[in-house]
């Protein structure tokens, strides 16, 4: 009887462990890939996922191109030569074919890279892999990420805040999955994004540059060494700086962009590093700016003599950007050579530095120049005086101390962030900020022909059901 | 010093025994009684067949004494001594029955044993790769062909072979690959069930059925190259009673090919030998000569301008080219890269052995040269077969190489060919090849385009290399216990490796090079390398129980299996070769532009839970039951076990007595089955969530990852649901009729799902969609005439099949799909597949033409709203025809008269839509700039007035978008094989040390008529193939 129990105990065991063995047999290790379950067991993994979605940013549908000098250079009329295929865009016709496929472009890959968030946050909370503060970092910086994509988005795909903050824009995902997120108003997705970049902030006060713990290439391998590449604590700020000033808050504006500026920790380009070339982008002072490898590639193809579908400026619109042969900016500007492009002024921003450890292929995309702007704009939205702020800036690019404020402040504002975000795409979002009917370079109504806000893209409405986002 | 031993040992025996006889007492000689000496007789007997001709070879031995065993010699004859009294005389032979004699003293001498032959012994059985069943009680619906009838009706291959023996297995018309004897064909069992390859999710053909070759899956490719010499039978499992066994992997229909058992006996050796010889078959090419093509040209205004300074240029072309007809150019280039195929193919075979252990060795080589000139494959491959029983307990091994080279035309393809101008001569002046044959010139200015035509044969003329090779090892063991009558255990383990290498190398003079100029030049020429790796480790175990009280028949199967598969193959491409001489790879001057290394790999991992079970009541009703439960790693992780099952119903009723007194009546039995099977030809990692590797950016010196797409953890096999109704029918012990109905639901359709991109992805895979098809199927035939003593007979034989498809529910991915391809600027003359609900796969979407206008040489169309528009229009097109036949299938005969041998197998179909799309792109899409059909020059639009086919030509080619007007309702009959033979049976040929000889001579695919004329073999021409065949056995 006995024996007979044992026997029926052992077979149950044997079972048991077939089976559960059968489960891990069958689950399949690929070799050409790898499984998320493989690549997200070890911290190594974590910060390969996180360094895949700045990479998937870098792509020249979103701020390897389109986002910065491509489309939003021609839709703030930045250049005055651009590509035929962008004729469109200077019109604000987002129904053609190549300018949807751009809009589309930005939709999906902007989602794409959230989608991405959302996988690593989904796992990271269930992982103990992480050594040191890791864990508050990478997590951190994703919830960062997420929050500042989705802003850009808002920017993109979501009314001006000035023209209707309870206009349906674009969902806020928070999943990876096949589920469709509803779709959000401005006002919710901005309180959305706050949310998401408050916890960050909160994450990141392990972050070295606000702790100011030294970090070298014998620290984990100096992961923490760049961290201007990073949404790091101060980038949150500044982006937080900046959101409050595009709703309006001026005073959490003016807080947020003092405490980047007061923290002391980005220095504006010297004169010397513009005119040698070292630092044409400004890597110094860019509180957060991406990688991209292919970034002189990108500069060779559209943005100089050399490339057959380039962007670029001509005397006159160049001389409304440089109004003195003192601003240091006017050091970023070349002609062009050949006999075609004699009258083209390329930008040399993006230019190949001379110097190739720490100054390559960034772009800025916050630069300590815009806490200083908006530092001033929301001082002078508060009736407070600015003159201080706007000199220190000015004096930075080499130019002289304002005494006294001109008339017209706003026309100071627009043509300093003109100049200063040149192919970087910040101007149209200025001016989408203001809700600017007609800008410099076109005869368009961009409110009344709703320019300032792209169609959600057919493919996302035909398979969603989305409400009218203009 | 040994030997010597020995020697002087077997002297002093042999004198002990002289001296022993000769001392022995007389008494002692007469204690012994003689009638025991007697009673203990020599046996002598002879064995005939059924025609009472001798048989030789024939194994005659005592059942109870294992070591007394003989053979019979030339004229049948045999002599046994047995050592004891009333022993049982066992006689046995291939191909006939085991006979039984009980000795005993009044048995009479001579014996005169006549053998009975099993010729359709095999019939009676349905192999189902797990164990064979008994057709009597087997309620599903199979088919089951012995190596004799696939001989009978072609010696290429295994796959042509089945194609023309029964209706619902087809090799889909490729009218592009021809008879390339290196491409794989597509194959389906009863019809397509699968949406076809829309996004490339699917892993080659999803409707491919499954092989398994000695109860393990095998791939096409191994199939094809089968010698069908080694095969004893072939199975195919269509419905779910049948083939529910094979659970996730069966939806397509199974294929079982059991190889030959060697039999016991003195050492055979037989040897079979084909003569194979291909000619091309370019009958459906109507091309234009060079008088006509020139012609041609000038009536589409090629050499019209409006400028003085184009116009004379044209003049001057055209006149270059008039010349050349003048002095007698007129190129048939369509013979040019074509030849009449040499090849040969042997077997031989070694078998014998005694009942303990049995011995099989085979060899075989096959060269198939194809007509493309320097086209062939080429097999070389050997196996062992070993077979051991003792007792209970059986083991089998087979231990099988093969090593294949396929070697692709150095020629091109044969599309090259049909597009050049006949006005062109390959050679110039001195009777050199040209490089380049002509060129056009639109305008002298710039803007002018040129047109050049290279010579394909000077690339020939190159030392080019285009081959792939592969040697496979398969290792198979086998062993099974039969500890009591009724039940057996059977274990198998099988082992397959396979390497693969693929070369492709174009030298620099190459004119696929001939425009790469400037800092290009130097990177003229490429070298691909392709190498490959796949093991497959399957194992399985069972038990068979079998058991028959009073009229119950019961057998209970059940087992498990598990299988691994592996592969992996990677290449690379290099540029830059610029002698001619060297091709080796290691003589390039770079990699490809940008090039990176290519490759694939997967994994697979299985296992199955099987249980089968058959019941029978007085042979009259019976049933079957079988489940499957199955895991795969292909599956979501929620949803890895998948359950297929079926229930059948037979009922035999030529076994209930109110029949049994009709003797006319051999065989009724009706069968009936459902159930449920899968199918998973999908990409094996398709289920799980995966990150890629970003392999040409870094991010802060990380090398960044990211999510290749949105996984579906429930993703699981598309769930086919068959339901099945068959009768087979036996008349008059001569008419054979069986037929089959069935229904075959695909649930779980596996396709994309679209995704709003705000997901982050465009779509993920989903198993939505439901597609059913109906079909029926019969085969007929009936035996004429037969008479036993002089082996003649002769019977006829057709068969019938048919079978439609509906989409029933399709998901929003098809649908974008469809507007996708509408949108798409690619082949724009093509209609294009379109899934609609409601609809079939193979619907034909296309405008409703009215002909074409008179007036003007353009085509009108009626428009939705009915009105007639010069505007093809997307929104327009319906559905104009679906391109399954009517109905298709074989019919032919088999006739044997005193050795003399005649069967013809045809093939048909009968009323398939077909779009025609030689008269488009060969009369009216053409581009004048390549040789053209000579309809252009006669059934075309020419001026105002013409009720012409054709709309009208100009010098650019315009595209005719589908149109209903190229609609042809078609209607094949292909006489695919003729074989003649001659069986030396009825010679003695004993003096030749030959134990039989046959003799034979094939063709196939002789002629195919068709009700619709259109170019057949456009990459590769198809073949007319004879070919003499030899058998004998020493």
């Amino acid at each position: 009887m006995k024996t007979k129990q044992i026997a029926y105990i052992l077979v149950a065991v044997v079972l048991l462990t077939l089976n559960v063995s059968c489960e891990k047999w069958l689950d399949v290790q690929p070799n050409s890939q790898v499984k998320s379950s493989e690549l997200l067991s070890t911290e190594q993994g974590y910060k390969e996922a996180l360094a895949g979605i700045y990479t998937l940013l870098t792509d020249n549908s979103l701020y390897g191109k389109e986002l910065t000098y491509g489309m939003h250079g021609v839709l703030s009329h930045e250049w005055k030569n651009y590509p035929l295929a962008y004729a469109d865009d200077a019109q604000y016709d987002y129904e053609t074919t190549l300018s949807q496929g751009r809009i589309e472009g930005i939709w999906s890959k902007m989602y794409n890279a959230i989608s991405n968030t959302n996988y690593l946050l989904q796992n990271i909370d269930n992982s103990q892999v992480f050594s040191g503060k890791n864990y508050e970092i990478i997590k951190g910086e994703a919830l960062a990420l997420r929050g500042f994509i989705h802003f850009d988005l808002l920017r993109n795909f979501g009314v001006s805040y000035v023209l209707n903050p309870n206009q349906q824009a674009i969902p806020y995902v928070t999943q990876y999955s096949a589920k469709q997120t509803a779709q959000s108003t401005v006002q919710v997705v901005i309180e959305k994004i706050i949310e998401d970049l408050k916890a960050a902030k909160e994450l990141l006060k392990y972050d070295p540059i606000y702790t100011g713990e030294v970090i070298n290439e014998f620290n984990d391998n100096g992961y923490l060494l760049n961290r201007q590449l990073h949404l790091n604590y101060y980038a949150v700020e500044a982006l937080l700086a900046r959101i409050y000033l595009y709703i309006g808050k001026y005073d959490l504006a003016e807080i947020a962009a003092n405490n980047v500026i007061q923290a002391n920790k980005f220095a504006f380009v010297s004169q010397a590093s513009f005119a040698s070339g070292v630092d044409p982008s400004g890597a110094s002072e860019q509180i957060f700016g991406l990688q991209l490898n292919t970034l002189s590639l990108n500069n060779t193809n559209f943005l100089s003599d050399e490339g057959t579908t380039t962007f670029s400026l001509d005397q006159a619109s160049k001389s409304l950007y440089i109004s003195s042969t003192d601003d240091y900016r006017s050091y970023l500007f070349i002609n062009g050579t050949t006999t075609n492009t004699l009258n083209n002024i390329y930008t040399l921003k993006y230019a190949k530095t001379t110097d190739d450890s720490y100054y390559i292929n960034k772009i800025p995309i916050i630069k300590l120049s815009e806490m200083y702007l908006i530092l001033a704009e929301s001082l002078w939205s508060q009736d407070k005086d600015p003159l201080l702020v706007l000199n220190r800036q000015r004096n930075a690019r080499g130019l002289s101390s304002l005494t006294v404020l001109p008339t017209d402040v706003r026309t100071l504002f627009t043509n300093e962030y003109r100049i200063e975000f040149l192919a970087e795409g910040q101007l149209f979002y200025y001016y989408k900020r203001i809700n600017q009917e007609i800008i410099h370079g076109s005869t368009t109504n961009l409110v009344n022909s709703k320019g300032y806000t792209f169609p959600i893209p057919p493919n996302e409405t035909t398979s969603a059901d989305r409400q009218p986002n203009r | 010093m040994k030997h010597k031993n020995t020697l002087n040992f077997k002297t002093s025996f042999l004198a002990f025994t002289l001296l022993g006889t000769l001392c022995i007492p007389k008494d002692t000689m007469a204690q012994v009684p003689a009638t025991q000496v007697q009673s203990i007789p020599k046996v002598i007997g002879r064995v005939v067949g059924s025609d009472h001709k001798p048989l030789s070879g024939v194994t005659v031995s005592i059942k109870e004494d294992k070591q007394n065993i003989t053979t019979t010699n030339r004229v049948g004859e045999f002599i046994l001594s047995p050592q004891k009294q009333d022993e049982t005389l066992a006689i046995s032979a291939i191909g006939y029955k085991t006979q039984e004699i009980k000795l005993s003293k009044d048995t009479k001498l001579p014996l005169i044993i006549k053998l009975e032959e099993t010729t359709d012994q095999i019939e009676e059985v349905i192999v189902t790769g797990y164990g064979t069943r008994s057709k009597e009680s087997f309620t599903g619906s199979a088919s089951t062909f012995t190596k004799e009838e696939l001989l009978r009706v072609g010696n290429k291959n295994v796959l042509q072979s089945l194609q023309n023996l029964d209706p619902s297995f087809v090799l889909t018309e490729n009218l592009s690959i021809g008879s390339d004897p290196n491409a794989l064909p597509d194959v389906q069992l009863r019809g397509q069930s699968g949406v076809g390859d829309i996004r490339g999710d699917y892993v080659g053909n999803p409707n491919e059925p499954l092989f398994i070759l000695d109860g393990f899956i095998a791939n096409l490719q191994k199939i094809m190259d089968l010698d069908m010499n080694r095969i004893a039978s072939i199975t195919l499992l269509k419905d779910a009673a049948a083939k529910a066994i094979y659970g996730s992997r069966a939806a397509n229909g199974v294929i079982v090919i059991e190889t030959i058992v060697p039999k016991e006996g003195a050492m055979r050796i037989s040897y079979t030998g084909n003569f194979n010889l291909e000619a091309p078959d370019l009958s459906s090419y109507q091309l234009a000569n060079a008088t006509e093509k020139l012609q041609i040209e000038k009536n589409a205004g090629r050499y019209n301008a409006v400028h003085p300074f184009t116009q004379e240029l044209l003049n001057e072309q055209y006149n270059q080219r008039f010349k050349s007809i003048e002095e007698g150019v007129d190129t048939y280039w369509l013979s040019q890269p074509v030849r009449v195929g040499l090849g040969d193919k042997h077997t031989l075979m070694l078998e014998g052995g005694t009942q303990t252990l049995r011995y099989g060795l085979d060899f075989t080589y096959n060269n198939v040269k194809g007509v493309m000139k320097g086209s062939n494959r080429e097999n070389i491959g050997g196996s062992i077969n070993l077979s051991y029983r003792t007792g209970k307990v059986i083991f089998r091994n087979i231990l099988n190489i093969n090593f294949n080279k396929s070697n692709n035309s150095p020629y091109g393809a044969f599309s090259e060919y049909t597009r050049l101008n006949p006005y062109d001569s390959p050679y110039n002046e001195v009777g050199n090849l040209r490089k380049t044959l002509n060129t056009f010139v639109t305008s002298p200015f710039t803007g002018g385009s040129t047109t050049y035509y290279f010579n394909p044969l000077y690339n020939a003329s190159l030392e080019t290399k285009n081959f792939s090779k592969y040697h496979e090892l398969t290792e198979n063991f086998y062993a099974e216990w039969t500890p009591i009558e009724s039940l057996r255990f059977t274990g198998r383990i099988g082992y397959t490796f396979n390497g693969s290498a693929s070369e492709n190398f174009l030298p620099g003079d190459h004119t696929n090079f001939a425009l790469w100029t400037g800092e290009n030049f130097y990177k003229r020429g490429s070298y691909t390398m392709v190498d490959g790796v796949s093991n497959s480790v399957n194992s399985d175990i069972y038990a068979n129980w079998s058991k028959t009280i009073g009229k119950h028949s019961i057998l209970i199967n059940g087992g498990a299996n598990v299988t691994a598969m592996q592969s992996q193959n990677h290449g690379m491409t290099a540029w830059g070769f610029l002698n001619n001489r060297v091709s080796y790879i290691t003589f390039a001057k770079q990699y490809a532009d940008n090039g990176v290394p290519s490759g694939t790999e997967s994994i697979q991992r299985e296992i199955g839970l099987i249980g089968f079970t058959n019941y029978s009541y007085d042979n009259k009703y019976f049933a079957d039951l079988s489940i499957r439960r199955n895991a795969s790693s292909m599956f979501g992780a929620d949803n890895r076990w998948g359950t297929f099952w079926s229930i059948g119903l037979g009922w035999n009723v030529h076994q209930e007595t109110f029949l049994k007194n009709l003797t006319h009546i051999n065989l009724l039995r009706l069968r009936s089955s459902l159930g449920s099977t899968g199918s998973q030809n999908f990409n094996p990692y398709q289920a799980m969530t995966i990150y890629n590797f970003f392999n040409s950016s870094t991010y802060d010196n990380i090398s960044g990852a990211y999510l290749a797409g949105l996984a579906n953890d429930r993703l699981k096999w598309q769930e086919a649901f068959d339901y099945n109704v068959g009768t087979d029918i036996r008349l008059f012990d001569r008419l054979n009729v069986k037929l089959d109905y069935f229904i075959s639901n695909t649930n779980n359709l596996l396709i994309d799902f679209t995704l709003p991109p705000s997901t982050g992805y465009y779509s993920y895979k989903e198993n939505l969609g439901r597609t059913q098809k109906k079909g029926y199927e019969g085969t007929i035939n009936y035996l004429v005439f037969s008479d036993k003593s002089t082996q003649s007979h002769f019977s006829v034989f057709t068969s019938f099949a048919h079978n439609s498809n509906k989409l029933l529910e399709i998901a929003n991915a098809l649908k974008q799909i469809n507007s996708e391809r509408d949108g798409s600027t690619e082949n724009l003359n093509v209609p294009k597949i379109r899934y609609e609900e409601g609809q079939s796969i193979n619907s034909i979407w296309a405008v409703p033409s009215l002909g074409i206008d008179p007036a003007t040489g353009r085509e009108v169309f009626r428009s939705k709203d009915g009105t007639s528009t010069y505007n093809w229009n997307p929104d327009d097109q319906v559905v104009i025809g679906v391109s399954d036949p009517k109905l298709r299938g074989n019919l032919g005969f088999n006739l044997e008269y005193k050795g003399w041998g005649l069967s013809t197998s045809f093939r048909y179909t009968l009323g398939e839509d077909y779009y025609n799309s030689t008269l488009v792109n060969r009369v009216e899409n053409v581009n004048i700039a390549y040789n053209v059909d000579t309809r252009v020059l006669y059934d075309t639009w020419q001026q105002i007035g013409d009720e012409a086919i054709f709309k009208r030509i100009t010098a650019t080619p315009t595209t005719t978008r589908p149109t209903s007007r190229f609609l042809q309702k078609k209607s094949d009959l292909t006489l695919s094989s003729i074989n003649a033979y001659y069986d030396f049976k009825w010679k003695n040929l004993s003096k030749y040390h030959l134990k039989n000889l046959k003799l034979g001579f094939y063709t196939t695919e002789a002629f195919v008529l068709s009700t619709v004329r259109t170019e057949r073999g456009t990459e590769y021409p198809f073949a007319r193939t004879f070919s003499f065949s030899l058998q004998t056995t020493f």
